[in-house]
């Protein structure tokens, strides 16, 4: 099927996709509720594209992750990778994606860095030579050359996550899966990290899972949104914002109460508050309120004025808490 | 094969740096202190080898218990199960190639039981049918391999390990005839320890031990045949089939 946003067949395609957790207090007993994970999520991601799949805690990231895996089965929609039906043709698809998880999960500790990717090349039906080579090449280029011969229980966790993406590119797949690969890293880490997987992205499909928005912005070339396991939206970082103007910020110098408060009552000012340095900012909701906001402190003989508009994590912020606003 | 081959050569790193999976060996010196201990202490010298035999199958019964087991479980923990589980390699393959690398190695235990039976008791167990013997031990060996895989199919259903170990272990130490022979239980016990590979395996040992000639090696090594196919075939199945209902139900992970 040719999508039409990118002209090709889209590396994933995921149409009305849904998974809910059928809650039993026993083991083989009666259902006595059920979760929804996700609710219809449509997605579609380019082939080559990195795409950032972000939201809170429990928003879907890491079930919509595990259901590109194939290790879990969607309840309903359906989801195609590469053409193929994550279900129906799992046993081909497999091959083709990587995964690369957060933190300490997903690790053999008694093996050696070298002995751990090889084993994973392995079952991915990568020949032995060709996986040593590849190892070998991974944990050199991402710094791990020197230690590869030493057990993965005496890495740091700066080191057993480079390791982690190392597993997910032995496999050289066309689709890598990124689940929180910077979490519980710490600031310095997780920038080196980030500039790894730019550098390493070459030509291969990239879905990030990340509640990181600097991350998002950094990294990615289009971002979903999603909370409470539905889209809210899905655009470029910088078209994210420039969309959302009506979310613009003015700050201001030198204004006093009576013109605050003024300021406040225009039609479409989401919010005018001081801040701690004394200056103002004045936050609109509504596409033209920000002239209005600006043409009344010009009057009023303020020039020290500066506008701005919302970075990913407001923009984030603004979303998700419109949809739970909404749902309130 | 190429997966089985890497699980291989995985549960061989692991061991190399793990007691959890060497334990059996430890524990098998005092098994033949209580099983080879009561011959002893009742002047059966004629039963020695027998009781040695018993330590035997039971330090190798556990192994496979624990490990089956253990692999699932372990695999939850450190959440390689999911990964695995993503990859294109068949789970049950993957058991296979590691339980029959612990099985491998849990044959050591035979020369230690006897060498323990000789430091303790001064008595060499020796083999007085040593072609039956390796037939038996084979096939033997081949029905542990069944029964881990059968273990690590029932620990994918459920999380608590450590009830199952204990279910797998003491009962199918009298229905597997490990402690006595099977044809002194009650005769209404005879048709369930039948069902239990280690039930034949456990007669042809020690038919291969008594200096007597051998009676009845058809059967029982068919019975003993038959019985681990179906257990190696059973568990297969049943661990491809539970891995696909994790997939479903989203239990693959502890999450």
């Amino acid at each position: 099927m040719v999508d039409q946003t990118f002209g090709l067949q889209p590396a994933v395609d995921a149409r009305s996709l849904g998974r809910t957790y059928v809650q039993r207090r026993r083991l083989l007993g009666p259902p006595v509720g059920e979760v929804t994970a996700l609710g219809g999520v449509d997605l579609r991601i380019g082939e080559g594209e990195l795409h950032g799949l972000l939201g809170p805690n429990g928003a879907g990231k890491t079930t919509m992750c595990k259901i590109l895996s194939t290790v879990l089965t969607p309840s309903s929609g359906s989801i195609r990778i590469f053409g193929l039906d994550v279900v129906r043709d799992a046993k081909q698809l497999r091959p083709l994606i990587g995964i690369v998880m957060g933190g300490e999960r997903g690790l053999y500790y008694k093996l050696t860095a070298r002995e751990y990717l090889r084993y994973w090349a392995a079952l991915y039906g990568v020949d032995t030579p060709t996986a040593a080579r590849r190892a070998g090449e991974l944990l050199d280029r991402l710094g791990l050359g020197k230690r590869a011969d030493h057990r993965i229980e005496t890495y740091s966790r700066g080191m057993k996550q480079r390791l982690h993406l190392a597993r997910g590119l032995v496999t050289d797949p066309r689709l890598l899966l990124l689940d929180e690969p910077t979490s519980g890293l710490d600031p310095l880490g997780a920038r080196a990290f980030r500039a790894l997987i730019g550098e390493l992205r070459q030509d291969r499909t990239i879905l990030l899972t990340t509640h990181d928005m600097v991350e998002a912005e950094q990294l990615c070339d289009r971002v979903t949104l999603i909370d409470n396991g539905r889209v809210i939206a899905t655009e470029s970082p910088s078209t994210l914002s420039t969309r959302l103007t009506r979310f613009e910020r003015v700050d201001a110098q030198g204004v006093d109460d009576t013109l605050l408060a003024k300021l406040a009552d225009v039609s479409g000012v989401s919010g005018a508050g001081r801040r701690p340095d004394g200056s103002v900012r004045v936050e609109t909701a509504a596409k033209d309120a920000s002239g209005q906001v600006l043409r009344m402190l010009l009057d009023a003989g303020v020039t020290r004025v500066r506008t701005s508009l919302p970075d990913l994590e407001e923009v984030y912020v603004h979303l998700v808490d419109g949809q739970g606003a909404a749902r309130r | 094969m190429t997966a089985t081959l890497a699980a291989v050569r995985l549960q061989w790193w692991l061991m190399r740096g793990s007691l959890d999976d060497r334990q059996s060996f430890i524990l098998a010196p005092l098994f033949v202190l209580l099983l080879v201990g009561a011959a002893y202490a009742r002047g059966r010298q004629d039963l020695i080898p027998q009781a040695a035999l018993g330590a035997v199958l039971i330090s190798l019964w556990n192994i496979c218990v624990q490990v089956g087991g253990g692999i699932v479980s372990n695999e939850r923990r450190f959440a390689t199960f999911e990964l695995a589980a993503a990859s294109p390699a068949a789970f049950p393959l993957l058991v296979l190639g590691r339980v029959s690398t612990v099985v491998g190695v849990a044959l050591l235990v035979i020369p230690e039981v006897w060498l323990a039976t000789l430091l303790f008791f001064g008595t060499a167990v020796t083999v007085a049918h040593p072609g039956l013997f390796a037939i038996a031990l084979l096939l033997t060996t081949f029905g542990m391999i069944a029964v881990a895989g059968f273990v690590a199919a029932l620990f994918v259903l459920a999380r608590n390990a450590l009830y199952l170990q204990i279910a797998f272990t003491y009962p199918f130490f009298i229905l597997g005839g490990l402690v006595v022979p099977v044809s002194m239980l009650p005769e209404w016990l005879g048709p369930v320890s039948r069902l239990v590979f280690l039930s034949w395996g456990g007669d042809l040992l020690r038919a291969s031990l008594d200096p007597q000639p051998p009676a009845g090696v058809g059967k029982q090594v068919t019975g003993l045949l038959v019985a681990s196919i179906v257990t190696f075939a059973l568990g297969q199945v049943l661990l491809g089939r539970l891995v696909d209902r994790a997939r479903r139900h989203g239990s693959l992970g502890l999450a």
